[in-house]
């Protein structure tokens, strides 16, 4: 209880101490500020960097492989020429590996070009056109929030529907006009809409849906050439739970070989590839941002607890005489300890404070300006918080503990 | 002399004091490292309370005062034991291992000279 009084009087003591000189006070805790706000931007732009690339390698699938021509990851001396002459994966050899994996749970193809759109007298050009086969909603995570899925007749048939994103629906129809059931025309062909994408948002990887149309690979193959290059052909193979990446590549290695009836002695001409390559990749640029930014916060939080410990320092000088008489009239060492110790930490909070509050300010604007969300986490609230109290500990402790070791009657005699 | 503590304070307590004192502001850095943060949202004001204490102690220490003693040997453990702990994500410096060991032989060497009081 009387820990509980002695603090609350300190606290109390202190708030006065900073409010009799608000320029100083805010002086000082500007260093704070500055240090706190470098150091927590810089990991809440990092983390939200991270986590909406995490997010839109998730919507790939983690326990996805693709078959391609190309690999995803280069050493450096890689042997590009044999990479060139390769055949691009095909819609037959989607129907083998689909017909003979015991390891995969869905298989889909993949095609994509971009086409002009058009609806009445409102078109979007560039708009990406994606041609995919039937399991496709087996493998990649996306939501219809009007309509729906191809039926197998359609996927199987070529039949001309087509499953649109929010923003093509945006700019192609009126507010409130339901786009389900209405033609949109794709290379002078029309295609009956069934279904409206749920709003993703922007992706890291560019392979949001709000901007694509779904179309059936067996319709898209008639309007261009799925062999070609160009359209960046891939089989997609989701593995069955409980088997691993590792196993579901093996036997994808051993069936488009048996596919493309290579030699034992010739090598793949096909790459496999995950979403794993993808996230290692970016591992080592997200680490090296965030020590960056770490070191850069770091010192200027350090100047700040100068700045801080400088001023406490000043305080206690000032207020020499005052603790003389705090002490002559019965106030113990530990008391004038917590006095000024609860003045360094308090000012040091209100400085981290503020500076958390800048970045809270600056991300509710800058969200639209980078395209994608940024939060500032409870992690980053905490260490910010944390540091703030600690620095505020380690620089007010010195001068705190010089002012409860003097003596009453020479406190009292100084000017 | 220490213009506080009663007690002449030697000169390797000095420079033993004001190399902690130092070597404790630079390890404050690292609390707030990526590294620390990602394993969980409090190990950083774990090990930074741990790093607040070393300070205090080594401030108690230049002062002459037998509790910074002890509460450097309390920081001096807990640090032995987080390392170990935590493994990989705050493994043992060996280096300030080795000064911290040769600090605290030198604080209890001189720990009987020290006063008594807060």
């Amino acid at each position: 209880m009387l820990f509980i009084t002695l603090l609350k009087e300190s606290i109390y003591f202190a708030w006065h101490a900073l409010m009799a000189n608000k320029l100083r006070t805010f002086l000082s805790l500007l260093g704070i500020t500055i240090g706190i706000f470098a150091i927590i931007i810089v990991f809440t732009i990092v983390d939200s960097l991270e986590n909406n690339l995490r997010g839109s390698i998730d919507s790939l699938g983690s326990d996805v492989v693709f078959v391609q021509k190309w690999p995803w990851t280069f050493g450096p001396d890689y042997p590009w020429w044999k990479y060139m002459n390769r055949e691009v994966p095909n819609v037959k050899d989607m129907s083998d590996v689909q017909k003979k994996s015991r390891s995969a749970e869905a298989v889909a193809f993949h095609v994509n070009t971009r086409k002009t759109i058009k609806y009445k007298s409102n078109s979007i050009e560039n708009a990406t056109v994606t041609g995919v086969s039937h399991e496709y909603d087996r493998i990649v995570s996306f939501e219809i929030e009007n309509g729906r899925y191809f039926t197998d007749v359609e996927s199987e048939g070529g039949r001309n529907v087509a499953i649109i994103g929010s923003t093509i629906a945006g700019g192609l129809f009126q507010q409130g006009e339901n786009p389900v059931g209405k033609n949109i025309k794709v290379m002078g062909n029309k295609l009956a809409v069934i279904g409206v994408f749920k709003r993703q948002g922007e992706s890291m990887l560019g392979n949001s849906m709000d901007a694509q149309i779904l179309v059936p690979v067996n319709f898209i193959r008639n309007l261009i050439d799925i062999r070609s290059e160009n359209v960046d052909p891939y089989i997609a193979a989701k593995a069955y739970p409980g088997i691993t990446n590792a196993q579901l590549m093996d036997e994808l290695t051993g069936i488009m070989r048996g596919v493309r009836q290579l030699k034992p002695s010739a090598d793949d001409d096909f790459s496999l590839n995950e979403t794993k390559l993808l996230s290692q990749g970016f591992d080592g640029l997200f680490n090296i941002v965030g020590i960056a930014g770490w070191i850069i916060g770091g010192f200027s939080i350090l100047v700040g607890g100068f700045g801080i410990a400088n001023i406490m320092f000043v305080s206690v000088k000032e207020r020499t005489n005052l603790i003389g008489i705090q002490k002559s009239l019965g106030a113990k060492n530990y008391f004038i300890l917590m006095q000024f110790l609860s003045e360094s930490v308090f000012l040091s909070l209100i400085g981290g404070i503020i500076g958390l509050l800048l970045i809270f300010i600056i991300t509710l604007f800058a969200g639209d300006s980078f395209g994608m969300e940024i939060n500032l986490s409870r992690s980053n609230i905490i260490l910010g918080l944390t540091i703030s109290f600690l620095i505020g500990i380690i620089s007010g402790f010195m001068p705190a503990y010089g002012a409860s070791q003097l003596d009453p009657v020479e406190a009292i005699r100084s000017n | 002399m220490s213009a506080i503590s009663k007690t002449k304070r030697p000169i390797i307590i000095s420079i033993a004091s004001r190399t902690g004192l130092a070597g404790a502001l630079f390890s404050f850095i690292y609390v707030f490292s990526p590294g620390l943060k990602k394993y969980s949202d409090f190990l950083p004001l774990a090990i930074g309370l741990l790093v607040a204490l070393r300070f205090v102690s080594l401030v108690g220490i230049w002062h002459m005062k037998r509790w910074g003693v002890e509460l450097f040997i309390f920081t001096y453990f807990a640090f032995l034991i987080v390392s170990i702990w935590l493994g990989e994500v705050y493994s043992i410096n060996y280096f300030g291992l080795f000064f911290s060991t040769a600090f605290l032989v030198i604080f209890v060497i001189y720990y009987k000279r020290m006063d008594k009081n807060l």
